[in-house]
């Protein structure tokens, strides 16, 4: 996996500087990416990548520094030029109109007169696009039916279709299932093997020695580091992103389980009317003490575990214990107070108010009763010492508790959440996902606060769908496919082959 | 402080273009601005008596402005207000015209209560139609409102009507159940549910950040999914919210008949209130003191609009056009002063903690 003599250089930074106020988000950046190369570009979250993409992507301007395409001096004042020029970039949030087909979306492209009628170009463009790079596309079915991997791939084709040549990938693996990332990584390496040129910003550095071909590493907003893959080693990138040797993973001390703390017995849940169910006959044991991951491709039912479980979503039939304690009408207050703690996937969406404060977020469960609030009353000013303690005890970093969420980076977000789930001592800790979207130090941070938990005695339940963080943490691990549990494996003989083995068998072994 | 000065100067200059705006109506309607402003100020702030019309006429659309501020906190926009307002009028006219020989205290509480509790009612439908049947609320409250004009319409010539004449109004309520004015006014035009603006905006402000109601309020309102996941119940904090909300216009309604100039239930007795109290909160950008005086303002405009058009003849409908007016430009206020903070990002404490901030702000934006 060396670059290609051949091929020359496609788009060169030079001293690229952007400063927002006193704050310098880009410092002088050179990066130089050739066409056919797979091109890596790491770094902590802060570390400048969002803003250097949206400079080559004409959504920023830089206060210093000059760009060159081919070798001729560019500057974009708007995205459309970027475009034009052939930079185009696949964002984590898709830019596509759910309620729109497929060839609709490609159609709406800026047209020279706006009455005319895209589609047939854009069903000719597709053609092209699949005949050059086997990217096929459903043309008539509506974006809003396809899975995530599939608007990926029409988000790519997009842009092809339009002539991008150098695609910038945002983290693509983020919602991604194993299956799709392995064929985002083939399609990387093809696009690049047909002379585009690729740049991949992730925080996986399995993803990136897999894929790609050289790296960057930003910190602080200055390059660190720049390199071959052939050559490099995984510590070394992150030595260079962390700027400091994290402390190898603990030697955990082996798990001594005591009493059950979450125990799921025959559950069954729905997930349409007419078809298949999406838990069928569940059975979970977690106990006091050890870690419990949910090992399963996307969709396998886990959120619908954790939903009914946490009580927003009914069941058909079956129970759920918490604490020796059967949960009979389940409600969301009723786990709360049961000693549950979640930390949801969906942190947007189910875990955080952005228009409240930091301070409010941490204590949003625990500003609602005693010691902080005596009937119906809040203590603001133990609820604001609750708050600071916490943020400091958690390193969240923001100006003060009174910061709005929404104004704090995702990891920051999450680490408030951590705060707040952890902080009341709960009995079980639900976690999904919990460091997706991380960086190296913050995710460092997650799992160590997570083992602390159940070295203290805590049950946590994992669910994730990246196996090799499962593997890492869980002291059991339950293997979840097609809405069944396929089997419970202990941590010392849990591989990825068994894993796998495990979620592609068809019938119940457990 | 820059901030600060920076708001200070815009609103400044928004009360400038508005009488700018204002000046140039007069002077194309042939009206000399010096006269009108003098005659203005003379009809609202001028004397005791007018002053205290002003500020009486306030109440209604702040209680109003309340009541809308409580339930967009709760996320729940509705406009049910015009309704609420009439029907909490129609109880405590009910109530009021029984209270002859009543003590005064008792029939003014009696009043106040039937008040609310008509308004509280009234949104009560709405409530409903959104927690069981995901009615939206904006829908079911705009369509009430016309069934409560109806029903007001059907009353004054049914049976609330007052039995001297074939007019579509009630009787004169009677003395006991008015409620008191300062006696030193001249006229006695203040009422003494003026009381009510201070303390009401008090206690609104304490009621959202010092008590759990008022924070699972918020929570609701500013993540429904959040507060549900995090075993808040949302459809409750979202029932409360549009009942107290119409509670507060209901009182609106009780302070309208009982607290105004013509001790009576007739069919126009609404006159606006329900809208114009929205604009009022949404002036004072949900703050509740700010609230006070916005509905000062838009109730010295009416009050003033009035002396305009005794004093030089100038049309009563170039007063809503300058609520309009003000309206429009305070919005554009706002806007403006929106996109400047959004074009300089907060500066950093310290670089090593904001870049996160920075890119993360970018990436909300």
């Amino acid at each position: 996996m060396t670059t290609d003599p051949g091929s020359g250089s496609a788009l060169r930074l030079s001293g690229i500087t952007k400063r927002f106020g006193a704050f310098t988000a880009n410092d002088r950046i050179d990066l130089d990416i050739a066409w056919g190369e797979v091109h890596a570009l790491l770094g902590e979250n802060g570390a400048g990548k969002t803003t250097l993409m949206r400079i080559v992507t004409g959504l920023y301007q830089p206060d210093e520094g000059t760009m060159s395409l081919d070798g001729t001096p560019v500057s974009f004042r708007r995205p459309e030029q970027a475009l034009r020029a052939g930079i185009g970039m696949v964002h984590q949030h898709f830019t596509l109109v759910p309620t729109l087909t497929e060839l609709e979306n490609l159609a709406m492209a800026p047209a020279g007169v706006p009455w005319r009628n895209g589609r047939a170009a854009a069903r000719r463009r597709a053609a092209e696009v699949e005949a050059a790079t086997g990217l096929r596309i459903a043309p008539d079915r509506l974006v809003s039916d396809a899975s995530v991997g599939e608007r990926q791939r029409l988000e790519i084709v997009k842009l092809l279709c339009r002539g991008a040549r150098l695609l910038i990938f945002d983290e693509p693996s983020a919602a991604l299932s194993p299956g799709e990332w392995d064929e985002l990584a083939k399609l990387m390496r093809r696009l690049a093997a047909e002379g585009h040129a690729v740049v991949l910003i992730s925080h996986k550095l399995s993803e990136v020695f897999a894929v790609a071909d050289r790296w960057t590493v930003l910190r602080g907003g200055a390059v660190a580091g720049t390199g071959d893959i052939a050559g490099s080693t995984p510590e070394q990138l992150v030595t260079l992103m962390v700027g400091e040797s994290l402390a190898p993973r603990r030697e955990r001390a082996p798990a001594a389980p005591g009493e059950p703390a979450l125990v799921v017995r025959e559950l069954n849940v729905e997930r349409h009317p007419d078809g298949p169910q999406a838990l069928e006959d569940v059975d979970l044991d977690v106990r006091a003490g050890e870690i419990v991951g949910i090992a399963g491709v996307a969709g396998s039912g886990q959120a619908e575990l954790v939903e009914t479980v946490l009580g927003i979503r009914p069941a058909l039939s079956g129970s759920v214990e918490l604490a020796g304690r059967r949960l009979e009408r389940r409600t969301p207050a009723g786990f709360y107070a049961a000693g549950g703690a979640l930390i949801p996937e969906d942190r947007h969406h189910v875990a955080v108010i952005g228009g409240m404060t930091l301070g409010e977020n941490i204590n949003l469960r625990a500003l609602r009763q005693a010691p902080l609030a005596r009937r119906g009353r809040i203590d603001l000013r133990a609820a604001r010492q609750r708050a600071v303690r916490l943020a400091a005890e958690y390193e969240v970093r923001a100006t003060g508790e009174s910061q709005p969420m929404a104004r704090l980076s995702g990891g920051n977000q999450q680490k408030a959440v951590l705060a707040r789930e952890l902080s009341t001592e709960p009995l079980l800790v639900i976690a999904v996902q919990p460091v997706r979207g991380l960086d190296v130090r913050a995710t460092e941070f997650v799992y160590r606060r997570l083992t602390e938990h159940r070295d203290r005695g805590g049950a946590v339940l994992l669910i994730s769908m990246d196996l090799d963080e499962v593997i890492a943490l869980s002291d059991r691990i339950a293997v979840l496919a097609h809405g069944r549990i396929r089997g419970v494996l202990d941590a010392g003989e849990a591989t990825r082959a068994r894993i796998g083995a495990l979620m592609t068998s068809s019938e119940v072994t457990a | 402080m820059k901030a600060l000065a920076v708001r200070v100067l815009t609103q400044l200059g928004v009360a400038a273009a508005t009488l700018l705006f204002a000046a140039l109506l007069l002077l194309a309607i042939g009206v000399s601005p010096g006269e009108a402003a003098s005659a203005f100020w003379s009809g609202t702030f001028g004397s005791p008596t007018n002053a205290g019309t002003t500020l009486t006429q306030a109440v209604p659309l702040f209680l109003v402005a309340l009541g809308w501020i409580i339930a967009d906190k709760a996320g729940r926009m509705h406009v049910g207000f015009p309704g609420q307002v009439v029907i909490g009028g129609c109880a405590a006219a009910a109530v009021g015209l029984q209270c002859d020989g009543v003590p005064t205290v008792v029939a003014i509480v009696a009043c106040a209560l039937a008040g609310i509790a008509g308004g509280a009612l009234w949104a009560g439908i709405v409530a409903w139609l959104w927690a069981s049947r995901g009615v939206l609320e904006i829908i079911s409250s705009l369509l009430l409102n016309l069934v409560a004009v109806q029903m007001l319409a059907w009353l004054v010539r049914g049976p609330l009507q007052g039995s001297l004449d074939q007019q579509p109004q009630s009787a004169n309520f009677p003395a006991s159940a008015l409620w008191p004015a300062v006696e030193s006014v001249p006229g006695r035009t203040l009422s003494y549910d003026v009381i009510l603006l201070p303390i009401l905006a008090a206690g609104l402000i304490w009621l959202f950040s010092r008590t759990v109601f008022g924070f699972e309020l918020r929570a609701s309102g500013g993540n429904l999914d959040a507060a549900r996941w995090s075993g808040i119940n949302p459809v409750r904090a979202g029932v409360s919210a549009i009942v107290i909300s119409g509670g507060f216009a209901g009182l609106a309604g009780a302070a309208l008949l009982f607290a105004g100039s013509a001790p009576w239930l007739s069919e126009g007795f609404e006159a606006g209130i329900g809208f114009n109290g929205i604009a009022v909160a949404l002036l004072a950008r949900n703050s509740p003191v700010g609230a006070i005086l916005t509905a000062i303002v838009f109730s010295s405009l009416n009050v003033g609009g009035t002396s305009l058009q005794a004093l030089l003849d100038v049309p009563s409908s170039l007063t809503s056009v300058l609520q309009g007016a003000v309206i429009v430009l305070v919005l554009v206020a706002a806007m403006l002063l929106r996109r400047r903070r959004a074009a300089r990002p907060a500066v950093p404490v310290t670089p090593a903690s904001t870049g996160k901030e920075l890119v993360s702000s970018a990436k909300e934006a």
